[in-house]
């Protein structure tokens, strides 16, 4: 087994998908583009002004787009395992998944890193014509963006691996799911001095509300990555999404372990 | 697990053994616990086909997805290649294809060559065009491979889905109703396949409701029932150790009431007329002479004389429902 091969011949995949759909590929692009600027033009005030626990929508139009997209890919990666499952399950495949050599637990996070390739390029595609429309001009440290929002990513990407996990037993886990999605955005977007002072530093460090402050610091104010590891808030994020992985990646275990002694593993 | 820590177990390393294997389902919201298979033991060759038969709920999905890994036996042990599915699990299933839902276990919006080239680096294959090419000519798949699966007939998909699961090259295979929904040619050439498939060196065990499948490609048949193993050997000697004793008689003419009752008094049984013959059964070998013998006498012109056969409809009906009884 080569995860290396796995994760080319996922990548592979969607790429087969986005050029043969196009209608649907346009389609995601557009509604992605037409939700932002909607957010950006439209619901600035509702989405949050004093919203101190989502830093980037406080710091007008850069950290309306930033917090915009950044959530967008957050609630993606929270998401997608638990989707991929309840997909899978539905169009059988995640049998051939599971009775092929390597364990389903890789295959399922190499498919969710390729949907986050696609997820990432989108961001930028998006991202770039928002700027152009709105003027809002960024600073652009392309190494930066990519680093942060992928330890962002693969820290959501263990909450949704739990999600999945409990998808191979219980099956149906949509509402979860959504309340899932919710609760962290709530925690986003909830004031921080409306928290107990023990909560505050869960929210802060969450790698979601982490990397979206860090984004906005790269963003607007020009930090580096370097002075962000010197500070220590890089390190935390980096600690924080692996610890949440690592969690993720342990609860899918046993919970693919469970649904082979419980039979559900294929179950529609 | 340990994958591949494990050396092989010893007298087992040739197709598929299965030993003792048992699966209990455990009580779960509005389901009582379940005995879904019961101490269940077949080896399987390599090249030889097993007919698994059974009603529904018998047992036979839950032992073909324990062989697959895809559920955990309460007891007992598989082995693929002498490698063991429940602690070897990744060595043991890549010598292993399985086609358990049919055309479900496709990628409906890719075409079936990127099937193959998906599942060919999920399976680990090293070189998936040459095996890729290889599979679709011996599947006859060379004018579709351009076409997605959705598009494509109940029996191209079928050959889709085996041609996948044959993509890693498996020494033993899985196929669950392989027959289901195809039409009489498509179900004609998938037989073919089938038996090319095992010609090659690749152990088969299916599941069918088709008695006709089952006789045709079985080389030994295994009958489940109540989640346990209630027959299993070749389909001769079931025959042979299922049948009724005795032969069927067949004989032209006007027998009169008084022949029938001295022929039914020497031991034919159930003399009934079909078709301008008449037809009758007599179970003791020595009452058949005789039998001859008044026949001749009364003028009436023996057609036949057969030993009773049982097909296999009658046989799975006969282990079943003794079963049931």
């Amino acid at each position: 087994m080569n995860p290396g091969r796995l994760f080319l011949a996922e990548l592979r995949r969607e790429a087969i998908l986005l050029v043969r759909y196009p209608l649907e590929t346009v389609s995601r692009l557009v509604w992605n583009l037409g939700f932002a600027l909607l957010i950006f033009f439209g619901f600035s005030a509702a989405v949050g002004s004093q919203a101190s626990g989502l830093p980037g929508f406080e710091e007008g139009n850069v950290g309306r787009l930033l917090g915009l997209l950044t959530t967008y890919i957050a609630i993606n990666g929270l998401g997608n395992a638990a989707e991929l499952i309840a997909e899978e399950v539905q169009t059988g495949t995640l049998e051939q998944a599971a009775l092929s050599p390597p364990p389903l637990v890789l295959v399922v996070l190499l498919r969710d890193l390729a949907s986050y390739v696609e997820m990432l390029l989108r961001f930028a595609l998006v991202l770039a014509i928002a700027c152009l429309v709105t003027g809002v001009r960024l600073h652009l440290d392309l190494p930066a963006y990519v680093v942060l929002l992928t330890l962002m990513y693969l820290g959501m990407e263990g909450i949704g691996l739990m999600l999945g996990g409990a998808g191979l037993i219980a099956k149906r886990i949509t509402t979860l799911a959504q309340f899932a999605v919710m609760l962290v955005f709530g925690l986003a977007i909830v004031p921080l001095d409306g928290l107990p002072a023990w909560a505050r530093p869960f929210v802060t460090a969450f790698p979601f509300t982490n990397a979206l402050e860090q984004l906005r610091a790269v963003a607007v104010g020009g930090t580096s990555l370097g002075v962000l590891w010197q500070d220590g808030r890089l390190p935390i994020l980096l600690w924080g999404a692996l610890a949440w992985l690592a969690l993720g990646l342990m609860v899918f275990g046993w919970a693919e372990r469970k649904a082979r002694d419980l039979g559900t593993l294929n179950q529609y | 697990m340990n994958d591949g820590q494990s050396p092989a177990v010893p007298g087992s390393s040739s197709g598929l053994l299965v030993e003792g294997v048992s699966k209990t389902f455990p009580a779960r919201a509005g389901r009582a616990r379940h005995d879904a298979v019961q101490d269940v033991s077949f080896h399987v060759r390599p090249g030889e086909i097993l007919g698994l038969l059974g009603p529904n709920g018998a047992g036979k999905t839950t032992t073909l997805k324990m062989i697959a890994g895809l559920v955990r036996p309460t007891s007992g042990r598989i082995f693929i290649e002498g490698l063991d599915v429940g602690t070897q699990r990744m060595r043991a299933v890549r010598g292993l294809g399985a086609v358990l839902e049919g055309n479900r276990n496709l990628h409906w919006k890719l075409t079936a060559g990127e099937n193959l080239d998906y599942f060919g680096a999920l399976k680990g294959v090293g070189a998936i065009a040459a095996r890729r090419d290889e599979l679709i000519n011996l599947l006859g798949l060379g004018p579709h491979v351009r076409k997605r699966v959705g598009e494509l007939s109940r029996g191209l998909q079928q050959r889709v889905a085996i041609a996948v699961a044959l993509m890693g090259t498996p020494r033993t295979l899985l196929l669950d109703e392989p027959t289901l929904g195809l039409d009489v040619e498509a179900a004609v050439v998938f037989r073919e396949v089938v038996r090319d498939i095992a010609r090659a060196g690749c152990g088969i065990v299916l599941t069918t409701h088709q008695m006709e499948v089952a006789e045709s490609l079985s080389d030994r048949i295994a009958i489940m029932a109540g989640g346990r193993l209630k027959a299993l050997d070749g389909l001769k000697t079931l025959r042979d150790a299922h049948r009724s004793p005795g032969h069927a008689l067949a004989f032209r003419g006007q027998p009169s009431p008084m022949h029938r009752e001295a022929l039914a008094h020497a031991g034919l049984a159930g003399l009934d007329e079909q078709d301008g013959l008449w037809h009758g059964v007599v179970e003791a070998v020595d009452a058949l002479p005789p039998l001859l013998a008044m026949l001749r006498a009364a003028e009436l012109e023996l057609v036949s004389v057969t030993e009773r056969a049982i097909d296999l409809e009658a046989l799975y009906l006969r282990i079943v429902t003794r079963d049931v009884a």
